[in-house]
C-alpha cells in the first residue's frame, strides 16, 4: 500500500461568474521514502493539488475524489483529526519564506508550538529538539538565531527555519510548494542538498512542486507533469527526461539549458498557459503544441498507462523532434 | 525604548509651546472678547476690568505672562465669566465626570468592537458578519447628537429605566446613557477596522503555514492573527481614547453630564480666555501622551519597530 494514495481528485474554485477547474481528475502514489516532483507552469494546479490534500484550500475552494493517508480518507475529514495529521504526518513547507513565517512571533515560538502540540514535549524540551533541528539544517549559531523574529533572518536563513519546522516532527511526508524558487541560484543549491540530505536520513517521503527542471533532475525519482488541471504525463525522471512521450514535456525539456550542451539554443514553448475560466476545447495544450492532429481540437486526450509503469496523455504516437530547426 | 520615550517628552515641550501661541492669537484674533455684552459697559468700566485680567497689556507680554504662570505656579489664571472661580477649579470639577464615562465608553468600545470584527472576520460572509458590517455602517451614519435624544426616548420616556440626565455623582445609572451614546460610534470604528485587518491577516501566508502546522483555530487567532491584526487598530485606538475621555459638548449637554465638553464649547462662545486655553491644553498634553503609548504599543506587537 502506497503511503499516499490520490484519486481522482478534482478541485474547483467558485468565482464570480461561475466556477473553475483548478485540478481535474489526478491520481498519484507517494510511497515510503519517495521522492515525486510535480512539474508544470504556473496555474497548471499543481500547487492546488497538494494544498486540497492537506485541506489548506482558499475559502472558495472545494475538493472532490479522495486522498488517503495510510489508508485514511483526508478529505472531508474532520478538523480535529485532520490536525492530528497534518504538521505531525505531512508537513509542507511553502514557496515564500519571507511571507510563511509569522513576522510577530519569535523563531523559538514558531518552531516549538508544532513539537508541544504534536510530539507532548514540555516548552523546554521542544526549545532544545528545535535548537538540534536547526544545526541539523546547518544554520550556523542555531542557539542565538532561535531567539530572533525572521525579520532579523536572510531569505535562506528563513527558509531553513521552515524546513526545520517541518522536519522536526519527523513526518512520513514533506511537500514542498516551491522551495527554491524565492532564493538566489546559490541558496537553491544548498537547500536542495539539505531536502536531499533530511529527507534521506529521516526516511521522509518528500513531494516537490517546481516548475523549475534542473532542481527535478537533481533530487527527484519520479516526476508527473501537469498542464492547466490535468496530469499529462508521469514516469521516472530519467525516462521523461531522455524520451519524453508528450509534447508539452518535450517542449518543457527544450526550454531549459543544459550544462553539457551550452551551445544548444533555448526553445521556448510558443505562446501561453491557457486560462483556466476559458480553456480550449479538446486538449488543453493544442493552441501551443507542434504536434496537434485534428482529434486534439474536439476531444481531450485520456491518460494511458503504457507497459513501463508511464502514463502519457497525448494522442500523437509519432516521434517528438523539433521541426521548426530544419526551416531555420 | 527609554532614550525614544525621553526625547518624546522632550519634543512635547516645544510642540506644546507652539500650541499654546498659536491657540492664544487665534482666539484673541477673534472678534468681540470676555467682556464685551449686548449692553456695551462704559469704557471706564472696561478699562479697569481689561487692567485687572491683564488685557491691556502687549500681546506678547500675555502670552508670557500666561506660560510664566503655568509653568513656575501650575496657575491656569482666573476664569473671565465666573468671577471667583480658577481655571484649575473649573477643570477640577469638569474633567473628573468627563474622564469617568470617557474611560467606561473606551473599555465598551474596545471589548466590543474588538470582538465584534474579530468574530465577523472568523465568519466571514455569514449572518454574524452581515450583522456586524450593517452595525458598523449604522452607527457610524447615525450621529450622536440623533442617538441621544432617541435613547433619551426609549429609556426614560417610554421604558422609564433610566434617568433623563444628570449625574448625581456619576451613579451607574447616569452613566448607561452617556456611554451608550458616546461609545457606539468609536465602537463600529473599531469594529470595522479590526474585521478588515483580520481577514487580512487570515488570508496571509503565515496563516496557512500555521494550518499546516495542524493548528486549532482557537490557537491560530489567538496566538498567530490577533497580534498582527492588531496594529491597525491600536493606531486608532490612541486618538480615540484621548476623543473619549475629553467627552463631547452632545452628551453634555443632552444628558446633563456637566463634563469638560460643554465647558468648552461655552467658553468658546463666552470669549472666556482663560477657560479655552485651559481645556486646549489639557487636550493636547493628553494627545501627546497617548500618541505616546501608541508608539509604544506599537514596539511591543510589531517586532520590526525598534526605538
Amino acid at each position: 500500500m502506497s503511503l499516499l494514495e490520490i484519486k481522482n481528485l478534482s478541485v474547483n474554485f467558485s468565482i464570480l461568474n461561475g466556477s473553475v477547474k483548478a485540478v481535474d481528475d489526478i491520481s498519484l502514489n507517494i510511497g515510503a521514502g519517495e521522492t515525486v516532483a510535480i512539474v508544470g507552469e504556473s496555474g497548471s494546479g499543481k500547487s492546488q493539488t497538494v494544498l486540497a490534500a492537506l485541506g489548506l484550500l482558499a475559502e472558495n475552494g472545494v475538493a472532490s475524489g479522495s486522498v488517503k493517508f495510510e489508508g485514511q480518507e483526508l478529505i472531508g475529514l474532520e478538523r480535529k483529526k485532520l490536525n492530528q495529521i497534518r504538521g505531525n504526518q505531512i508537513s509542507m513547507v511553502f514557496q515564500d519564506p519571507m511571507t510563511s513565517l509569522n513576522p510577530c512571533m519569535r523563531i523559538s515560538d514558531q518552531m516549538t508550538e508544532v513539537l508541544t502540540l504534536h510530539k507532548g514535549m514540555s516548552k523546554s524540551e521542544a526549545l532544545l529538539e528545535s535548537v538540534r533541528m536547526l544545526d541539523a539544517g546547518r544554520l550556523p549559531d542555531a542557539k542565538q538565531v532561535i531567539t530572533r523574529f525572521p525579520h532579523e533572518l536572510s531569505g535562506g536563513m528563513r527558509q531553513r527555519v521552515m524546513i526545520a519546522i517541518a522536519l522536526s516532527t519527523e513526518p512520513k511526508i514533506l511537500i514542498a510548494d516551491e522551495p527554491t524558487t524565492a532564493l538566489d541560484v546559490t541558496v537553491q543549491a544548498q537547500m536542495l542538498e539539505l531536502f536531499k540530505g533530511l529527507t534521506k536520513d529521516f526516511g521522509t517521503a518528500l513531494i516537490l512542486i517546481t516548475h523549475d527542471l534542473g532542481v527535478v533532475a537533481g533530487i527527484a525519482d519520479r516526476m508527473m507533469v501537469m498542464y492547466a488541471g490535468r496530469l499529462v504525463e508521469k514516469g521516472t525522471v530519467d525516462e521523461l527526461f531522455y524520451s519524453p512521450h508528450h509534447p508539452y514535456t518535450f517542449g518543457l525539456l527544450h526550454s531549459t539549458p543544459h550544462v553539457d550542451n551550452p551551445e544548444m539554443r533555448l526553445e521556448p514553448i510558443d505562446g501561453l498557459p491557457p486560462s483556466l475560466e476559458n480553456l480550449p476545447s479538446g486538449c488543453a495544450f493544442n493552441p501551443r503544441c507542434e504536434f496537434k492532429l485534428d482529434r486534439c481540437l474536439v476531444e481531450a486526450p485520456p491518460l494511458i498507462k503504457s507497459a513501463n509503469g508511464r502514463s502519457n496523455a497525448c494522442f500523437y504516437k509519432g516521434e517528438l523532434v523539433k521541426r521548426r530547426k530544419a526551416g531555420e | 525604548m527609554f532614550r525614544f520615550i525621553i526625547k518624546r517628552l522632550g519634543i512635547a515641550i516645544p510642540t506644546l509651546l507652539i500650541l499654546i501661541v498659536f491657540s492664544f492669537t487665534l482666539m484673541h484674533s477673534a472678534p468681540g472678547g470676555p467682556f464685551t455684552s449686548e449692553r456695551p459697559l462704559p469704557p471706564q468700566v472696561l478699562a479697569n476690568i481689561e487692567a485687572k485680567y491683564g488685557l491691556d497689556q502687549p500681546f506678547y507680554k500675555q502670552v508670557t505672562n500666561y506660560i510664566v504662570g503655568i509653568v513656575t505656579k501650575g496657575d491656569f489664571g482666573p476664569s473671565f465669566k465666573y468671577k471667583d472661580r480658577t481655571v484649575n477649579d473649573i477643570i477640577a470639577q469638569g474633567f473628573p465626570v468627563t474622564l469617568k464615562y470617557g474611560i467606561w465608553s473606551f473599555i465598551i468600545a474596545v471589548s466590543v468592537g474588538i470582538s465584534l470584527g474579530i468574530v465577523a472576520a472568523i465568519k466571514h460572509n455569514s449572518i454574524i458578519d452581515y450583522f456586524a458590517v450593517g452595525f458598523s455602517i449604522g452607527a457610524q451614519v447615525l450621529p450622536n447628537f440623533v442617538m441621544a435624544p432617541i435613547l433619551v426616548i426609549i429609556f426614560t420616556l417610554w421604558l422609564g429605566w433610566l434617568p433623563g440626565g444628570g449625574w448625581n455623582g456619576g451613579q451607574w445609572q447616569y452613566l448607561i446613557m452617556p456611554i451608550i451614546a458616546l461609545s457606539t460610534s468609536y465602537m463600529a470604528s473599531i469594529a470595522r477596522i479590526m474585521r478588515s485587518s483580520m481577514l487580512e491577516v487570515l488570508n496571509s501566508n503565515y496563516i496557512r503555514t500555521a494550518k499546516a502546522k495542524g493548528l486549532s483555530n482557537r490557537q491560530i487567532i489567538f496566538k498567530h492573527a490577533l497580534k498582527p491584526a492588531l496594529l491597525p487598530v491600536i493606531t486608532y485606538l490612541g486618538p480615540a481614547f484621548v476623543g473619549m475621555i475629553t467627552g463631547s459638548v452632545v452628551i453634555d449637554m443632552y444628558f446633563s453630564t456637566g463634563g469638560i465638553g460643554q465647558m468648552f464649547v461655552n467658553s468658546a462662545l463666552n470669549r472666556d480666555y482663560s477657560v479655552i486655553m485651559g481645556i486646549t491644553i489639557l487636550i493636547g498634553v493628553l494627545t501627546i501622551a497617548f500618541n505616546l503609548v501608541v508608539d509604544i504599543l506599537y514596539a511591543w506587537i510589531d517586532p520590526k519597530i525598534r526605538y
